[in-house]
């Protein structure tokens, strides 16, 4: 019995796979020169692709360097090291109006040159051995990317508001991270900074006034501004989301620096603009203008969705937001620093004109409540909240409005092919936050 | 790790294909072990155990089967397999969907307390492909219990069997019988190579330049709070293209990859819009899974031996777990209802029925047309958006004008070229695979272009990842 199953089983798979071993047969029917020429055909230039590659990589000048695979450093990036890149959102639109070199683009794209000091923050590096920051600088700033980034070292928010200040801004911003995982590493870790400074500053990019973003608050600060979680003197074990942010990191790393993808780039230039069109579901937007230089501008679905969907400060859940700050506020009050909030507004709410609702009329339907209260922004209902607990916040929406409004194609405030602001949006943000500064903190 | 990514590409496939061809023969199913669980793993690395522990179940499991003397025994050992898999399955895939359930059943008797769930919902990350794989470890024991497949003797060749990354997370489902010879002894001759390296290269041309063109339109209905009649057959007759050219590139490419290491992976694809009716189109249409359902589930649940009421109900039956098995929800029952409903109607009238009856070509555009309307649930995250879509094919009238906000103008045109392709057009397993210089010529430069558009833009996964 076993042995018909057996059969039958061996007649099936002949069955199923007698296709197959037809095409092989039909394959082998070549004489052996044809198909070995017909594999070097198809290989040969993926080989070429590849070990010029792999020459690019071993013996070209270094590129940007890769942090290690764990989270072995609490720090945002890998101390003492150099980093270069243009526009974010570039890679997930690659555009061909936007393939070309950052020194010969005819319109203003982003690009950031970063060093880091010996902590692994965006600052020039004084190449010493890590010691708490306090002597040299009086204040601090932290945040995410905007406070971190500018297309030079100079640029930077804490830059610029050091030279509006004339005083020494310590960019204690971390990429990538929550608003405030900085700002805790800055008000809890002593061997990092023992809290000497005169003012800390928490930068807050309007996409991430959402409860979810100040979670790790309420894990590290409690409600009188005590530490609960003491910072590990030992390195942090590794989990599963350092592996997964490494992986990310590695995948894009490989692609940043690659030469064939540069070539690749060129190459696909003169493909249909269909390849690379954006469908509807893609993270990004184009804008309905276009700059004088005919370039498009580019943003985030998220941020329009979050702008128009919960264009109130509710359903962001202000009041635990609002409970957060509050915490950082009190940690700062413990320490005797003072404290001050700054809230960025989203390229979106800046240049809202460029993706009218009339584009996406279905899809993001105009909300009624923000043509009927236009003065019930988020942050600025943020800020009115802070404010009555006595937490000193300010709104850059109105400085940087208004500077749109009066130069509106002369100088970007925001990149165009990415969502962080330009160099001339962070200086006209530093020159008002400096102003503030010196009116409010005068002594 | 996805086919089309830089990583496959340009890191892992090399690496892997070198050390495979570098060492000698009986270590290479250890290599081949040891790379599918990195190109797994990869992506999430926990759930590697996941598989390792599928494979030493049924591994196991097939061991104490064929030791055991009774017949009762093996049957036990058979049943610790298969539950212990398919619990596997059930607990990453659908415990989400059956607490969110309970939830909702319990909420309509017991208000919860502010705004909490009475029963909590798992919100557990699906490990891709677990479907392929456990319905390829399932069906191990299965034939050894039934005498079709002889006992795996080498847990590594067994491991490499299951974890094989060519076929891992999207098919075809390969059964341990129709490799187990390949695992001790296979050959890899330069037709093989050859031939490999045509399926990878069309494959790969097809996911980058055509599947992923045809992305672009699907968000026309199913982005759409409201789509006009315009938009929703833009969007679903895209849709239908989309997992078309998607799934046919990667069955290919895993055909590919397969006899890139001397193994003949069965054809997946077939073809299927050129099917003249539903039962036809699930003979063409990832074809390792309805064969799977068919040996594995519809001839056990009786077939259609049980009279014709059962055999409707059979076929109905495996359908609807057809749908689950793509994925934790509703809609995806309701999609393999659908198919079920229509294999059973075919059934029941036999030569009356339309399908059978109509010209060839008119019964082709018909059964394209009913499996268009099952593409509707399978695409749509909810009710809303399913009644949105077939309100906008269905109820809206014509305005002769394209929102080219989300379509370009031109785009639209592509979709009857590529309804050509699937239809006219000879599928990688039809076409002479004589090999020839101008033949390696066009996949050659296929081939480049497709790294070119890789490396030059961001690609979608492969759609059958998901399920």
């Amino acid at each position: 019995m076993n042995e018909i199953k057996a059969k039958l089983a061996h007649l099936k798979k002949i069955k199923d796979r007698d296709r197959l071993t037809r095409l092989t047969g039909q394959t082998e029917l070549a004489s052996s020169q044809t198909l070995w020429i017909s594999i070097a055909i198809v290989s040969l230039p993926f080989l070429l692709l590849l070990t010029v590659e792999i020459a690019a990589r071993c013996l070209g000048p270094a590129r940007a360097s890769l942090s290690l695979p764990w989270r072995v450093y609490d720090a945002p990036y890998a101390p003492l090291s150099e980093f270069r890149w243009t526009g974010d959102l570039t890679r997930l639109a690659p555009l061909p109006i936007f393939n070309v070199p950052v020194e010969k683009g005819p319109y203003p794209l982003r690009y950031s040159h970063r060093i880091t000091d010996e902590w692994g923050f965006p600052n020039r590096p004084a190449n010493h051995p890590p010691q708490p920051i306090d002597r040299e600088h009086e204040i601090i700033l932290t945040g995410t990317s905007y406070m971190a980034e500018g297309s030079t070292v100079d640029k930077t928010f804490a830059s610029q508001l050091s030279r509006f200040l004339e005083t020494p801004v310590y960019n204690a911003s971390w990429p990538s991270g929550t608003p405030t995982r900085a700002a805790i590493k800055v008000l809890t870790d002593a061997s990092f900074c023992k809290g000497n400074q005169k003012l800390v500053i928490l930068g807050i990019v309007q996409r991430y006034l959402y409860d979810w973003a100040f979670n790790e608050v309420f894990d590290d600060l409690a409600d009188d501004g005590s530490v609960l979680k003491i910072p590990s003197e030992n390195l942090p074990s590794p989990t599963i989301q350092d592996y997964i942010d490494w992986r990310v990191q590695v995948e894009k790393y490989l692609m940043a620096t690659s030469v064939i993808r540069e070539w690749a780039v060129k190459a696909a230039r003169p493909l249909p603009p269909v390849v690379f069109q954006l469908g509807n579901d893609t993270p990004v937007r184009l804008s309905w203008l276009k700059t004088p230089d005919n370039a498009p501008m580019l943003f985030y679905s998220g941020d329009i969705v979050s702008t128009y969907l919960d264009y109130n400060c509710e359903s962001r859940n202000g009041p635990r937001i609002a409970d957060a700050i509050e915490r950082i506020h009190k940690r700062c009050q413990t320490i005797g620093t003072k404290f001050l909030v700054i809230i960025v507004p989203d390229k979106y709410e800046i240049y809202r004109n460029h993706v009218t609702p009339r584009q996406f009329p279905q899809r993001y339907p105009e909300p009624k409540e923000q043509i009927a209260h236009p003065s019930q922004r988020a942050p600025e209902v943020l800020v009115e909240e802070l404010n009555a607990r006595g937490i000193d916040a300010l709104d850059l929406y109105e400085p940087l409005y208004h500077a749109q409004l009066a130069n509106e194609f002369q100088e970007l405030l925001y990149w165009v092919n990415d969502t962080h602001w330009s160099d001339k949006g962070i200086e006209i943000a530093a020159e008002y936050v400096s102003r503030y500064i010196k009116e409010k903190y005068s002594n | 790790m996805v086919f089309s990514s830089y990583i496959f590409l340009f890191v892992f496939l090399p690496v892997t294909l070198l050390v495979y061809y570098a060492i000698p023969f009986r270590y290479r199913a250890l290599w081949l072990t040891v790379s599918s669980y990195v190109f797994y793993g990869w992506h999430r690395p926990e759930y590697c155990l996941l598989m390792a522990s599928a494979t030493m179940l049924n591994f196991y499991c097939g061991k104490a089967m064929m030791r055991s003397s009774s017949d009762r025994l093996r049957k036990f050992w058979l049943i610790v397999a298969v539950a212990g898999s398919l619990g596997l399955l059930g607990f990453y895939k659908y415990a989400g969907m059956f607490s969110h359930w309970a939830d909702t059943i319990a909420q309509l008797f017991i208000t919860p307390e502010n705004g909490t769930n009475i029963i909590p919902i798992l919100d557990i990350v699906l490990p891709i492909g677990i479907s392929f794989f456990t319905f390829q470890a399932i069906s191990y024991p299965i034939d050894l219990y039934r005498g079709d497949a002889e006992e795996a003797s080498d847990l590594i060749a067994f491991a490499s069997y299951i974890a094989m990354f060519p076929q891992l997370i999207a098919g075809p489902i390969v059964r341990y019988q129709w490799i187990a010879e390949e695992l001790k002894e296979r050959t890899h001759t330069p037709a093989k190579f050859a031939l490999g390296l045509r399926f990878f290269s069309l494959g790969l041309a097809k996911k980058v330049l055509l599947a992923d063109l045809f992305a672009l339109g699907v968000p026309a209905a199913f982005g759409s709070h409201q789509p006009s009649f315009e938009s929703a057959w833009i969007g679903i007759l895209s849709y239908s293209l989309q997992i078309y050219f998607d799934f046919s590139a990667y069955s290919d490419m895993a055909v590919g990859l397969g006899l890139l290491m001397g193994f003949t992976f069965p054809q997946n694809f077939n073809s299927p819009y050129k099917s003249a009716s539903i039962t036809e189109f699930w003979r063409r249409w990832h074809i390792s899974l309805s064969t799977w359902l068919r040996d594995y589930l519809y001839i056990p649940l009786g077939g259609n031996r049980k009279g014709e009421i059962r055999t409707y109900v059979n076929l109905t039956l495996v359908m609807l777990l057809g749908g689950l098995w793509h994925g934790a929800s509703i809609v995806f029952i309701l999609w393999g209802l659908w198919h079920g409903l229509l294999l059973a109607s075919e059934r029941a009238l036999g030569e009356r029925h339309p399908l059978h009856w109509l010209p060839r070509p008119l019964a082709v555009v018909c059964t394209h047309f009913l499996v268009l309307l099952g593409w509707v649930l399978f695409r749509a995250e909810n009710f809303p958006m399913v009644g949105r879509v077939l309100k906008g094919m269905f109820l809206s009238f014509p305005s002769f004008t394209i929102n080219t906000h989300l379509v370009s103008a031109w785009y639209v045109w592509t979709i009857p070229i590529g309804i050509c392709v699937c239809l006219f057009m000879k599928n990688t397993w039809e076409m002479n695979a004589r090999q020839t210089i101008p033949l390696a010529v066009r996949d050659g430069l296929v081939f480049l272009l497709s790294l070119i558009v890789i490396l030059a833009s961001t690609s979608t996964p492969f759609l059958y990842f998901q399920f």
